[in-house]
């Protein structure tokens, strides 16, 4: 009897304890379809990489493959630059008209699209043609981290077609000219193995240099072409080969590029009036600047100079005045006139002239430099409208410290945060000699002597050029005299690049790629500073764009979250060269103009290539652990799709404790148990 | 009272010193200045030469100079004003301290050049020996070595084909490059002592006329390869002093 109760209590206690947790039962959905995302490129190479029903055949083979299979649960997706849902029925409508191929913005979509959704794997019909600028590695790594296989189907067996096509062409960044460079191109080829074909690099029609390839693979074959611009500028190249018989793409078989070739480096015309420090020491730094290539004079020997010996025994050369003055100057796009008494040498009017049209009207640059001849030489003449200071014929010998007013201005920037420039600036050394002068109308000071207050750095901007006045000789102290002979260096380069305008000191400049493909979308960039260098973030941007028809027209642009920087997307629907042209105003204060020009072909990215990638397909299928597949080859069975995981979300839950019976049986028990004990008179 | 006028006299002597000094460095900037390094040993064995290059230097050349020669330590931080540094010598001297050593690294680093002439005209002499070893020790990366007779320096204003000096000890100068100049220059010719006359105007060192007209050329040649660097070595001279040569 004890026993019998003993039981009861011990099974009442659990019946309790299962009340108290309320457990539940839990039923899961079982999942033995997997949810596939289908994905249909509609692009316009889908169709011109074979006959017209190429398209046709592709999507009779998804709906017949895929729409009725039982095996998978598909959603259908059609792509080309944008990504749309579609449903089964729509697919036999399909055409295939998309202007891009973006598959991996697509899968990128895709994967936010089944953000917390059961997805098994992807079907991907493509060609596999990634014409928009993205790198496929990042979205490929994330599929295979989320073990969600694509299967790549290609739209018909890769090696059946015949055709060539040019794919990349890499170019160098930077281009100068008369310097030599390698334009190389890959070269895709199918069903021509053992054949020769000819390709040629052409510049505005003109056929530039010829070269022969021996097929020996079907693929990817690379050709490089040897080229040295003779011109600056921006000149349009292209690579193109015949037609060959049986090709099924002749519009594959050219491309276009363009390249911005530079001057071959900044051209320095320097002219020194007598041998001095100031001459060593900037002339070596110029020397040592491997963008700088420099041309200099500096007259050894005056008139009135006695020399005992022959002109044969002298390392003298007669300094060309008319040729320097009348032609020379304008090949340079930097003058530096060194204490230079152009008084002393047969330089007429109409040179001076030229000096002020090279600065004016040419866009050029003046670097001038006194203390030991004073500005004052240049009174009343073309030169004097050019200078940033107005200069008296004195010069004191007084020894000054600098005071630099405009720290962070681009010339005198020689540290990237603002205390350190400060501390260089402030443990400069003492410079000597100065050219009294005041600073000149629209003029800026940049630094100035700390006891008489007089200029000795001053800048400016004369009509399309920029002009810098040194008011010293001794400037080489900032070398010899500091405890960092790299500070001269730097200050030197610095005032080379702004008087130059190189882009990199630019207060406002607007970045462009220099070609698109006709219906591309241009991103223009622009960055905007004021003129001591610190970006403008509420500027007023004007941007105005002239398409090739002539017609100008404003875009709007819009501020970015980094500092000083605006950019807007321009549709390119009009092959040929369209010019830029941006102004920044910060509160009416002019900060900058810039201009740009870009060339877009009249080659829609669709049929510039359109040969099957499957290179890239593979690799898609392999990193991912899918499968690749020739659209006559594919079917549902072998591509092995199954669901990642057999349960999925709770289907239902059953409270199994939460029932009347059960609240009756303990009651029940609990009777029994107390009769029980009652009986055995232990109540 | 007279000890009070002594002061005076003293303080204004001072005064004097001190302002002639401050105004001849800082007029110094756009001109030429010849400057010689004083230290422990005979430094000066030369000491009116600069009198007679001045007025040669100025009378064939544009170069603008300072008429007084500089005199300077290691140690002074006048140094650094001063981008041309003559050392000569004729005799053994006392080693330059690190601390020296690293101030004359700094100024060749920063632009500064040397000079040097040994007046004793003899190969291994003392003083050979030991600014021998103060160049190891201030440029041991570029040690010193034969300077081509188609360097710069022998066309930086008259061609020469060869180098000359009181006495032609050697028939090369030396020199340590660092970049493309030479920033030391090593004469064991005694060049400057062709320049040397005595108060009546006579040369107080025998010479034969020619070398010691090549040797006053060399002198210049060197000033100017001071001032205007590599300059002669630009491509637009070239045809030119080609020509000249043939």
């Amino acid at each position: 009897m004890k026993k019998i109760s003993y039981v009861l209590r011990a099974v009442i206690f659990i019946l309790i304890i299962f009340l108290i947790i309320q457990p539940k039962k839990k039923i899961y959905r079982v999942r033995n379809i997997p949810t596939v995302a289908v994905l249909i490129d509609y692009s316009q190479s889908m169709q011109s990489t074979s006959d017209k029903n190429n398209f046709l055949k592709l999507t009779k083979k998804i709906i017949s493959e895929i729409t009725g299979s039982l095996k998978i649960n598909p959603v259908f997706f059609k792509f080309s630059d944008e990504l749309k849902n579609i449903s089964a029925s729509e697919i036999e409508k399909l055409t295939a008209k998309g202007l891009r191929t973006d598959i991996t913005g697509t899968l990128e979509k895709i994967n936010k699209e089944f953000l917390g959704k059961e997805l098994d794997a992807v079907i991907l019909f493509s060609d596999g043609n990634q014409n928009v600028e993205k790198s496929a590695d990042e979205v490929i790594k994330e599929f295979s981290e989320l073990d969600i296989p694509i299967i790549a189907v290609v739209p018909q067996a890769v090696l059946s077609q015949k055709n060539i096509s040019i794919g990349k062409i890499d170019v160098p960044d930077v281009v100068f000219r008369n310097v030599g460079l390698v334009l190389s191109a890959k070269i895709n080829t199918y069903g021509f193995v053992g054949e020769k074909i000819s390709v040629y690099l052409k510049s505005e029609d003109t056929v530039l240099q010829s070269k022969s390839l021996d097929i020996v693979n079907s693929g990817t074959t690379g050709v490089d072409f040897d080229i040295k611009p003779q011109i600056a500028g921006h000149i349009n190249y292209s690579i193109e080969i015949p037609t060959y018989s049986g090709e099924q793409n002749i519009y594959d078989n050219k491309k276009k590029f363009v390249l911005d070739v530079e001057p071959e480096k900044i051209r320095v015309l320097y002219l020194c009036g007598q041998p001095s420090f100031n001459y060593s020491f900037l002339r070596n730094t110029l020397k040592n600047d491997p963008n700088i290539e420099l041309v200099s004079f500096v007259i050894l020997r005056n008139p009135e100079n006695i020399v005992p010996v022959s002109d044969n025994e002298l390392s003298l050369i007669p300094f060309p005045v008319e040729d320097i003055f009348s032609k020379e100057i304008f090949n340079f796009d930097l003058l530096i006139l060194d204490n230079f008494n152009y008084s002393r040498f047969p330089i007429n009017y109409q040179h001076l002239v030229n000096i002020k049209n090279f600065i004016t009207v040419n866009g050029k640059s003046l670097f001038i430099i006194s203390g030991e001849i004073p500005l004052s030489v240049y009174q009343n003449t073309p030169v004097a409208e050019l200078l940033p200071v107005i200069p008296s014929p004195e010069i004191i010998s007084e020894k000054f410290c600098l005071t630099v007013l405009y720290p962070e201005h681009g010339i005198l920037k020689l540290a990237d945060d603002v205390s350190s420039n400060n501390y260089i600036w402030k443990g400069m050394p003492e410079l000597a000699g100065i050219n009294v002068s005041s600073v000149g109308e629209k003029s800026v000071v940049l630094a100035k002597s700390e006891k008489s207050n007089y200029p000795v750095i001053a800048i400016a901007e004369k009509g399309k050029g920029r002009v810098m006045c040194i008011t010293t000789s001794s400037l080489w102290r900032l070398a010899l005299g500091s405890e960092n002979p790299y500070s001269y260096v730097k200050l030197i380069g610095q005032s080379v690049k702004w008087l130059t305008n190189a882009a990199s000191i630019k207060q406002v400049v607007i970045f462009a790629k220099k070609s698109y493909n006709i219906n591309d979308t241009a991103a223009l960039k622009i960055r905007v500073k004021d003129e001591y260098f610190k970006p403008v973030s509420n500027a007023s941007v004007r941007l105005e764009m002239t398409s090739p028809d002539g017609i100008k027209e404003r875009i709007e642009v819009f501020p970015e979250t980094e500092s000083g920087e605006y950019g807007t997307n321009v549709e390119l629907n009009a092959s040929g060269e369209y010019k830029i042209y941006v102004t920044a105003f910060d509160k009416k204060r002019f900060l900058g103009s810039d201009k740009n020009s870009f060339t877009v072909f009249n080659i829609s990215r669709e049929s510039e290539d359109t040969n099957i990638n499957d290179q890239f397909m593979r690799e898609i299928a392999d990193k991912t652990a899918g499968k690749f597949f020739a659209v006559d080859n594919f079917n549902i069975e072998k591509s092995d799709i199954k669901p990642k995981t057999q349960k999925s979300d709770v289907l239902y839950e059953i409270n199994i404790w939460d029932k009347t019976p059960i609240y009756l049986i303990l009651i029940f028990l609990f009777a029994v148990e107390w009769f029980l004990r009652r009986k055995s008179g232990l109540l | 009272m007279k000890k009070f006028n002594l002061w005076l006299i003293l303080f204004f002597t001072l005064h004097f010193t001190l302002y002639t000094l401050h105004c001849l460095y800082a007029q110094q900037g756009g001109k030429f200045v010849f400057a010689q390094l004083s230290y422990s040993g005979n430094w000066d064995p030369r000491p009116g030469v600069w009198d007679r290059i001045s007025e040669f230097l100025t009378m064939s050349t544009s170069v603008k100079s300072i008429q007084e020669r500089q005199i300077v330590t290691v140690k002074d931080e006048e140094l650094f004003w001063l981008p041309f540094l003559v050392i000569t010598g004729d005799s053994d001297f006392g080693k330059f301290s690190d601390n020296e050593i690293k101030i004359i690294i700094k100024y060749i680093q920063c632009g500064g050049m040397i000079f040097i002439d040994d007046s004793s005209g003899k190969k291994g002499s003392g003083f050979d020996k030991a600014i021998r070893d103060t160049v190891n020790r201030i440029s041991p990366e570029n040690p010193l070595e034969r300077i081509p007779t188609t360097d710069a320096i022998l066309k930086s204003f008259y061609l020469l084909q060869n180098v000359s000096g009181r006495v032609i000890t050697n028939r090369y100068f030396e020199g340590c490059k660092i970049g493309e100049r030479y920033s030391i220059i090593y004469s064991q010719n005694d060049l400057l002592g062709v320049w040397e006359k005595d108060n009546l105007g006579n040369y107080i060192y025998p010479c034969d006329d020619k070398q010691r007209w090549e040797a006053k050329k060399m002198t210049i040649n060197i000033i100017l390869y001071a001032l205007t660097g590599t300059y002669k070595s630009d491509t637009i001279h070239l045809p030119f002093i080609k020509s000249k040569l043939k």
